[in-house]
């Protein structure tokens, strides 16, 4: 009998006898889903929105920004009406796969009320799309409760986000499919044989949730493994870079047709207070990695042929100052830039150009004027959920897809 | 350098035994785990309170009140961990022979402090955790270990930013302070030279003060979010302008620049803060407008009740805590919560998640080992798979706090793949101590136990 098989047996024996409450059982009443796929991507740090989506038909651009603007001439030109803006050139992937096909939806401007130029409070009101609750479940946790399954949403990093953690049921969080299991080796199945009997004798207080936490891993393990399998491996070739593996991960989960309908990944590196680099440089290095990454991505879910069913959003917590600090940085702000991408999306620029001029400003940031619980709104749509059930009510959804 | 420490410890380290335990895979008994009898001595203890009548809601009253119930092996066990994260059945035993006073000021007694290195002992990046590693193994005040860690990750700089050494000093200093008051911490990160590289001020200056620090002062530092406004942030960042690090011979040193300070007046929480003449004092003004808030010490004593008693303490718990921290010491504050009944109570035994590193210290320790063996590379298994490199911090806000965050399915199932590296011995080397699991975990019979949820928990 191989492993997979052993722990399956044994967690139903034990789920037959009543031992392990609903977990197991709630498989069959799961696949509730609509078959759409929803990629979100943080950007943690403050990715600096105005050097990334640049409004560089404006004098104050180069003005503000002595060390760290672009020149004219390197800027990616999106050539959409009524604006004047274009891409980072470290972002040509995005430019010639996506935005030229329409596949881009770019939101400029994007946060919420009373912007929070903290990390941890504004990752915290993205994550619960409420900036009044920071501590509440996900906003995501509605859908993963409805579809009372730990598996409708997963994770690509140590921690889960706050996002996907629902009242009753919260997503799975894996580093990646590969280092996702016990060895065939004596001491591991020991460890294994002895966890699934420590497993059936329920807890109270913490230890109860470790309980739960054990039981909830040998279940993910089961699942997750069969995707390790060559046939489900990416035939197109993914970047070696933290964005790459992430994607490729979540490329093969797709291909395994697992069950999740949500992709979480998050990446450090945004928050660029000194020395952020023009055309190159860190902040520069950032966006390539980004963009060749999703590049490789959109070609392999075009060769899985589900390309049409993906969305992906690219967010940032916040953007950062409209001028550069004396460190050739950029210091926390507000509004800030969100992508939009997949198969059907409506290709084009949200929210107009950002104003830079000074009496534009918020306090020297970029203003808010597009509510990021908008997006939310669409996403929310294409997963099937109702988006006033995930962001409240009066968030007319945006349309970017 | 001596790599080899040898040097032996007073205190209540055991001699060192060999042979004492059979090692890791010998077949093992089933069931792993034994529950813990309940303590006849408990109830004799409680029915005499009730006969005494009125006592026990007298001793069991909110922040009143030191605990005089049992301490055997078993609450002292629950101390031992909580306090230190590590310990062994003898070490228990001696505790308990103190009584619960002498055993809590036993604990925490003046840190121990490990022999200043100069950077060439660090032959690479690795020893600079496995030094911190043998020290908390080795040394005869293991709590002030975990305290430095609580300040470590309160605290926060990362040697991906500030570099490996700066990091080490600054580690030094704050389990020499560890204890002390939260004044006297406040002062000395305000002038870490580690800490003011991390947080930009040494690039804040009077036309482009940099919010850095001056935001994370006052959001995870002092007050906690919400208690203060961004003109306080702006306000806060001028009246640090000149607060700055030079470099000299390898070294980072605090200074301050009054060529590049704000010498305008600022208004700070209601305060002004203005000194045209000494101008280096507007920064010590600012902490010490911080330091005159309860709010401070609310929000410390929060922290420091989650890390050591509950996840969720009571606000009654958390403001008592507070006016001891705002008039006494680190110190003053641990010792009334290690006597507090509630602190001896069984809903808060056993209520708090291990961090990694505290898991990887007590597991080493309970399995024997006193040092991390040349080639063992903890330093690298606690980064790439128990996620907590314990020079480097998340972020600025630190690691999760004793909490179930810890335990997704990738970190839940390396903790499980980490016994193995713990239990073994390279080279059929003997381990330097006794193997024993009785405090790492409630309920230990065997190596297999540490399998058990209890083996997670503080």
């Amino acid at each position: 009998m191989n492993r997979r098989s052993f722990i399956k047996r044994s967690l139903a024996a034990a789920a037959g006898l009543g031992l392990v409450p609903s977990l197991f059982s709630r498989t069959a009443m799961a696949a509730g889903g609509n078959g759409k796929i929803l990629v979100i991507m943080h950007l943690f740090g403050g990715n600096d929105a105005v050097n990334t989506v640049i409004p560089y038909g404006q004098s104050e651009y180069t003005a503000y920004r002595p060390d760290i603007a672009i020149p004219t001439g390197q800027i990616l030109n999106l050539d959409a009406s009524g604006v004047t803006l274009g891409l980072h050139p470290a972002m040509q992937p995005l430019m010639d796969n996506y935005w030229n096909n329409g596949e881009l939806a770019i939101v400029n401007s994007v946060g919420y009320p009373h912007h929070n130029r903290s990390h941890f409070f504004s990752t915290a009101v993205w994550n619960t799309a409420d900036p009044d609750q920071t501590n509440k479940e996900g906003w995501l946790g509605p859908f993963i409760d409805e579809q009372n399954d730990p598996f409708c949403a997963t994770n690509f990093g140590s921690e889960l986000p706050r996002a996907l953690r629902g009242v009753r049921v919260s997503g799975l969080s894996i580093d990646s499919i590969r280092g996702f299991g016990l060895n065939n080796n004596d001491w591991e199945e020991q460890i294994q044989s002895e966890l699934l009997r420590q497993i059936r004798t329920t807890r109270s207080g913490t230890a109860e949730e470790v309980r739960q936490a054990m039981e909830h891993m040998l279940r993910s393990i089961d699942k997750v493994q069969g995707a390790a399998d060559s046939a489900y491996a990416p035939t197109t070739t993914f970047p070696r870079t933290h964005y790459g593996r992430q994607l490729a991960d979540v490329a093969r989960l797709i291909k395994y047709d697992f069950d999740s309908q949500v992709y979480y990944t998050s990446a450090g590196g945004y928050d660029t207070h000194s020395d952020q680099g023009g055309v190159e440089g860190t902040h520069a290095n950032n966006l390539r990695e980004l963009s060749e990454a999703l590049d490789a991505f959109r070609q392999e879910m075009i060769t899985q042929g589900v390309w049409k069913d993906v969305m992906i959003m690219v967010f940032s917590e916040f953007g950062r100052r409209a001028a550069q600090n004396a460190s050739a940085g950029t210091d926390h702000g507000k509004g800030g830039a969100l992508f939009v991408a997949g198969g059907t999306v409506n290709g084009g620029v949200y929210g107009g150009e950002p104003q830079l001029a000074a009496g534009a400003l918020d306090d020297g940031d970029l203003a808010v004027h597009t509510d990021f619980r908008r997006v939310y709104a669409d996403a929310a749509l294409h997963i099937g959920a109702n988006p006033a059930e995930l962001v409240g009510s009066g968030f007319e959804p945006l349309g970017t897809i | 350098m001596d790599k080899n420490r040898t040097e032996t410890q007073a205190g209540f380290r055991p001699e060192v035994t060999t042979g004492s335990e059979p090692t890791a895979l010998q077949p093992d008994p089933f069931p792993a785990v034994e529950t813990h009898p309940p303590n006849p001595q408990r109830w004799k203890t409680a029915a005499a309170l009730l006969a005494a009548g009125g006592l026990l809601t007298a001793c069991g009253g909110i922040g009143g009140g030191v605990y005089n119930g049992p301490f055997g092996t078993h609450e002292a066990a629950h101390l031992l961990r909580r306090a230190t994260a590590l310990g062994n059945s003898d070490d228990a035993a001696k505790l308990a022979s103190l009584g619960v006073e002498k055993a809590v000021d036993y604990l925490l007694d003046q840190p121990q402090l490990p022999p200043e290195r100069d950077r060439d002992y660090f032959e690479n990046d690795d020893m600079y955790v496995h030094e911190w590693t043998n020290h908390w193994l080795t040394s005869h005040t293991p709590a002030a270990e975990r305290l430095t860690l609580f300040w470590h990750g309160h605290f926060v700089t990362e040697a991906a930013k500030v570099g490996d050494y700066m990091t080490y000093l600054k580690i030094n200093k704050l389990r020499e302070l560890s204890l002390g008051s939260f004044r006297d911490l406040l002062y000395m990160i305000a002038e870490d030279p580690a800490m003011i590289r991390y947080l930009d001020n040494d690039s804040s200056t009077k036309e482009h003060p940099n919010e850095n620090w001056a935001r994370e002062l006052m959001e995870l530092f002092t007050l906690g979010e919400g208690h203060y406004t961004e003109n306080d942030i702006k306000e806060v960042a001028r009246a640090f302008t000149g607060w700055t690090a030079f470099w000299d011979d390898g070294l980072f040193y605090f200074t301050f620049d009054g060529r590049i300070h704000d010498f305008e007046p600022k208004q700070i929480l209601g305060h002004e803060v203005y000194n045209r003449y000494t101008p280096i004092a507007e920064g010590y003004e600012v902490l010490d407008i911080l330091l005159g808030m309860d709010q401070t010490y609310k929000y410390i004593s929060q922290k420091l009740l989650h890390y050591y008693y509950r996840p969720d303490p009571d606000q009654a718990m958390i403001n008592r805590g507070a006016d001891i921290l705002k008039g006494g010491t680190v110190r003053d504050f641990l010792k009334w919560l290690f006597t507090h009944p509630a602190f001896y109570e069984d809903e808060t035994r056993n209520a708090l998640v291990k961090s990694p590193y505290e898991y990887a210290v007590g597991l080493f320790y309970a399995a024997g080992k006193r040092q991390v063996a040349e080639g063992e590379n903890l330093d690298y298994r606690l980064r790439a798979y128990l996620d907590q490199d314990p020079y480097n911090p998340p972020n600025v806000a630190g690691w999760p706090i004793a909490s179930t965050d810890w335990l997704t399915d990738s970190v839940l199932l390396q903790r499980l793949k980490f016994i193995d590296f713990a239990t073994s011995y390279p080279d059929g080397s003997e381990p330097a101590g006794p193997i024993d699991y009785g405090v790492f975990m409630d309920g230990a019979v065997n190596t297999l136990s540490l399998v058990a949820p209890e083996a997670q928990l503080l």
